[in-house]
């Protein structure tokens, strides 16, 4: 396990260098010269000089393959540089938002779990019934139905007509829970609801299979309670592709976290993204790009041990 | 004084009053839709409109004397919410929405428009502008004297602290003034500061500011923080104990409210300082807010959502197309900003055929400006473009002459240029907001007069950048602050050599420019402006489209807002909140 687990970290570098050098060429590609967005045109006429003196502080004048290996060399020493607009550590800038984006994310998985489990056992042991085609239909509608379609559902339903809670802004759990959780729901839920629809659709296919097992036809043999199969037999042994679902998910919940924050004005790292692609600050898209890569590695190597511990048949070389 | 006559008297200069509306508005989110119809309207007015900010006895040169008078942009939400004028309510908690993050909570380094709303509230600027009388009026400094055409000397108030309780002197002045200037520093607002060349200091609130030549425009430059001004001072006790990046995230400076966190993205909170001497012109103490939030919310469809729940209350940078929604909702109003936003259809003047000035003419003659406002501009929010300047410049001139629609006169014109036949021109544009249609809506009209043209799309920096810059599209639609007040910077940012599109010398512009900064008196500049508006409809260089407002929306509990002299940003100083 251990020789595996090393294995996996030193694999982790060679893939960043490789996506950092991807995005870092492929943002150079985009029309437009960043210091025009920073300094350009302010309605009072361009300032060249300004611009030049730019240019040169951001080490924009150099050709791209310097600029990349300059960054990388700032990386290795653990300086991810300072932002083109705010004139911040790009760091800092990433570790304030961790916790914004990190609260939205775990409530948005906690409910595509809470709703997708339970759903996607409830379709398999009813299966063939209308309850299943009820909750396979909604499953089907969850994946279907973009986040962001759901949000703005949400925005009109529960904050013009209803009137019960905010579509702005953002309390932090640590400092208010009960606030925090009135400004995370409709993001969180609208996150989470289409999160809900692949997990549902996994569980259900995976306990499905499972039921058909020998063991299963044992344990009701044996006069076991059905919940009991279900939820000890049944439900525990269907885990293993449900844990590989939720990991592969999380890109999506990244993804989706960069459109819903700005959709729920939540100071987060997608935010932090989306503001950093209109303004060209490429040293804080470069971070935060390699901030989502990392946490996608560790999400993956940690789906990969969670494996070993849902079902202790597998073991690592 | 007391509040409620103070009300009253601002009812009663109200330039425009409610106006009845009627409108249907339909809101879809999906599946779902709702239709309202409704009426009521916006007004105008000014709250910043201040006895006390009337100059004591200075009409130094530089100075804009009282000019017109009239500014229909100054708008005031106190009038538009109440006729009968309610007693001012101290207290309460104000919440603000802007779309983009405000970039710097430092008051000299802000890089948008939008920021100095939120910054002149804890970074009240040396000199303030009084809207309503078209001049500028004194706030932390309270006296200037221009001793000669190269020297400035303000006399500051006496009793105003930093919050970090150390005092707002002429010292702090000088330091904030070098830091500025400062290359390193590299601030938005460099470029006001820099003409000066040197600083004395009298006495500790005395300063006097000499510079290489006469500037007529720097002390209205101090009206305002950046990026549009280099008014604000700050703490150099704090600047020198924090360094320049903590002081950006904990700004130390005098206002009548306090910067207690400041967040780019999210909420910056400001809250009340007790020890501001600056009163309101009734003799009120300021503030009469506790707390201000500044939320950031990009999505226009949430913060529209957020105002009709109750849970914004006030959006300075609205979307007009939302207006009518605002109207249908009895507990809402908004207020137009009427040519705070231009848009002009610019021209590189060396590329054929926009070398040959029948052709431009031809250009300027075949735009339909009435069906651009009326097809843009909904709820009445933008005018038809006449020239550069618009009534928020005490330097209009309404007797120069303008170019109007004339499909027959652009023909002729056409025929005159040797194009009789058709050219073909390469526009660009923007994808921002509506301009990629507007480029649509003129190249249509562009074709009744049998001239075609391609648009091509980009962002605004790539427009900038290709067609602003690098001269690389014969015409590119370009959208501005429309100017206020002295519009030499306006001017100078449009047809200075640098600054042209492709950066084409157009004749006797350089020169004029110099000879304006250089001519302290005000109606000699007047004159020098009167000029250039008509080398500006004789060279054909630009054709001025459309005349946008801006939007302030807002919850009619809100009184006593109005706008600064820029385009979006708003005037919360007198702003309170009905219980």
């Amino acid at each position: 396990m251990t020789a595996y687990i090393l294995r996996r970290l030193l694999q982790m570098p060679l893939v960043l260098l490789l996506v950092t050098a991807a995005l870092f060429f492929m943002i150079h590609l985009l029309p437009g010269d960043p210091v025009y967005a920073l300094v350009g045109d302010t309605g009072q006429g361009l300032d060249h000089a300004a611009m030049q003196s730019l240019r040169h502080k951001l080490g924009l004048d150099q050709p791209v393959p310097v600029q990349y290996i300059k960054w990388v060399g700032g990386l290795l020493h653990g300086d991810l540089g300072r932002s083109a607009l705010s004139h911040q550590p790009v760091d800092t800038q990433i570790v304030h938002r961790i916790p914004t984006t990190s609260q939205l994310g775990l409530v948005a998985l906690l409910i595509g779990v809470l709703i997708g489990i339970p759903a996607g056992v409830i379709a398999a042991v009813r299966r063939g019934t209308w309850i299943d085609a009820g909750v396979t239909g909604i499953a089907m509608f969850g994946i279907a139905v973009p986040s962001f379609w759901l949000a703005m559902l949400f925005i009109w339903l529960f904050v013009v007509v209803l009137r019960w809670l905010p579509a702005s802004g953002f309390v932090s759990i640590a400092s208010n829970p009960v606030s925090a959780l009135r400004y995370l729901i409709l993001p969180a839920t609208a996150l989470g609801l289409t999160l809900s629809g692949s997990i549902m659709r996994y569980t259900r296919s995976s306990v499905l299979e499972v039921l058909n097992q020998d063991y299963i036809r044992t344990a009701r043999a044996k006069g076991l309670l059905e919940r009991r199969v279900i939820m000890r037999h049944a439900l525990r042994n269907a885990l293993l592709p449900i844990v590989t679902i939720m990991g592969l998910q999380l890109g999506a919940l990244l993804a989706g976290s960069v459109i819903i924050e700005s959709m729920f004005a939540i100071p987060g790292l997608g935010r932090l993204a989306i503001d950093a692609i209109g303004g060209r600050d490429y040293p804080v898209l470069q971070g935060v790009v390699l901030f989502f890569t990392l946490i996608v590695l560790a999400v993956s190597l940690l789906t990969d041990l969670l494996y070993a511990v849902v079902d202790p048949r597998i073991k690592y070389a | 004084m007391d509040g409620q006559n103070y009300w009253n008297r601002m009812a009663a200069l109200r330039l425009e009053r409610r106006r009845v509306l009627k409108g249907m508005a339909a809101t879809s989110f999906g599946l779902a839709a709702s239709g309202m119809l409704a009426a009521c309207g916006g007004n105008t007015n000014n709250a910043a409109n201040s006895k006390a900010a009337s100059p004591a006895n200075n009409s130094a040169p530089g100075t804009p004397a009282a000019a017109s008078g009239t500014r229909p942009a100054g708008a005031s939400p106190a009038a538009a919410a109440t006729k009968s004028g309610p007693p001012v309510q101290r207290g309460g908690e104000l919440i603000v929405r802007r779309p983009s993050p405000f970039t710097f909570a430092d008051p000299q380094q802000s890089g948008s428009g939008y920021d100095p709303a939120i910054s002149q509230l804890y970074a009240s600027p040396l000199v303030v502008m009084d809207a309503a009388a078209g001049k500028i009026a004194p706030n932390i400094v309270q006296s200037w004297e221009q001793t000669d055409d190269t020297t400035l000397t303000f006399k500051l108030r006496k009793d105003i602290m930093f919050t970090d309780n150390t005092p707002l002197n002429a010292a702090a002045v000088k330091f904030s003034i070098e830091r500025a200037q400062s290359k390193d520093f590299n601030a938005s607002s460099r470029r006001y500061v820099l003409p000066i060349t040197a600083t004395e200091i009298p006495d500790d609130f005395t300063i006097t500011l000499k510079f290489a030549a006469p500037n007529a425009v720097f002390l209205e430059g101090l009206t305002m923080n950046a990026p549009d001004g280099s008014g604000a001072v700050v703490s150099p006790a704090a600047v020198q104990k924090l360094g320049n990046d903590a002081f950006n995230l904990n700004p130390v400076s005098a206002g009548p409210y306090t910067c207690q966190s400041y967040q780019r993205s999210g909420e910056t909170v400001l809250v009340k300082n007790p020890n501001w001497p600056i009163t309101a012109p009734n003799g009120d103490k300021l503030p009469y807010l506790d707390t201000i939030r500044f939320r950031v919310v990009p999505e226009n469809a949430t913060a529209l959502s957020d105002l009709q729940a109750g849970n914004i209350d006030l959006d300075y940078v609205f979307n007009p197309d939302d207006v009518t929604t605002v109207k249908a909702r009895p507990e809402l109003d908004f207020n137009v900003h009427k040519g705070a936003l231009s848009q002009a259809f610019g021209m590189v003047t060396n590329k054929a055929p926009m070398d040959n000035l029948a052709f431009r003419q031809a250009l300027c003659y075949a735009a339909n400006r009435d069906e651009a406002a009326a097809t843009f501009g909904p709820n009445g929010v933008s005018t038809p473009g006449k020239g550069p300047l618009t009534d928020l410049s005490w330097a209009y001139d309404s007797s120069a002459p303008v170019y109007t629609y004339d499909a027959e006169k652009a023909k002729q014109l056409l025929a005159q240029s040797g194009l009789a036949n058709g050219a073909e021109i390469k526009i660009a544009s923007s994808t921002t907001s509506f301009y990629g249609k507007f480029a649509e809506l003129l190249q249509a009209q562009l074709q009744r007069v049998n001239i075609k043209s391609s648009v091509d799309l980009m962002e605004a920096v790539v427009l900038t950048q290709k067609f602003r810059d690098q001269g690389l599209y014969q015409a590119g639609l370009e959208y501005q602050g429309g100017p206020q007040g002295d519009p030499y910077s306006f001017f100078q940012g449009k047809y200075a050599t640098d600054q042209t599109p492709g950066h084409v010398t157009l004749p006797g512009w350089d020169d004029l420019l110099a000879k304006a900064l250089k001519t302290l008196d005000q109606t000699e500049r007047k004159k020098i402006y009167a000029q250039m508006q008509r080398m500006d409809y004789d060279g054909a260089y630009r054709v001025w489209l459309m005349n946008s407002g801006t939007v302030m929306a807002f919850r009619k509990k809100v009184q006593g807002a109005s706008w600064l002299t820029v385009g979006s940003a708003v005037d919360l100083r007198y702003a309170w909140k009905q219980k």
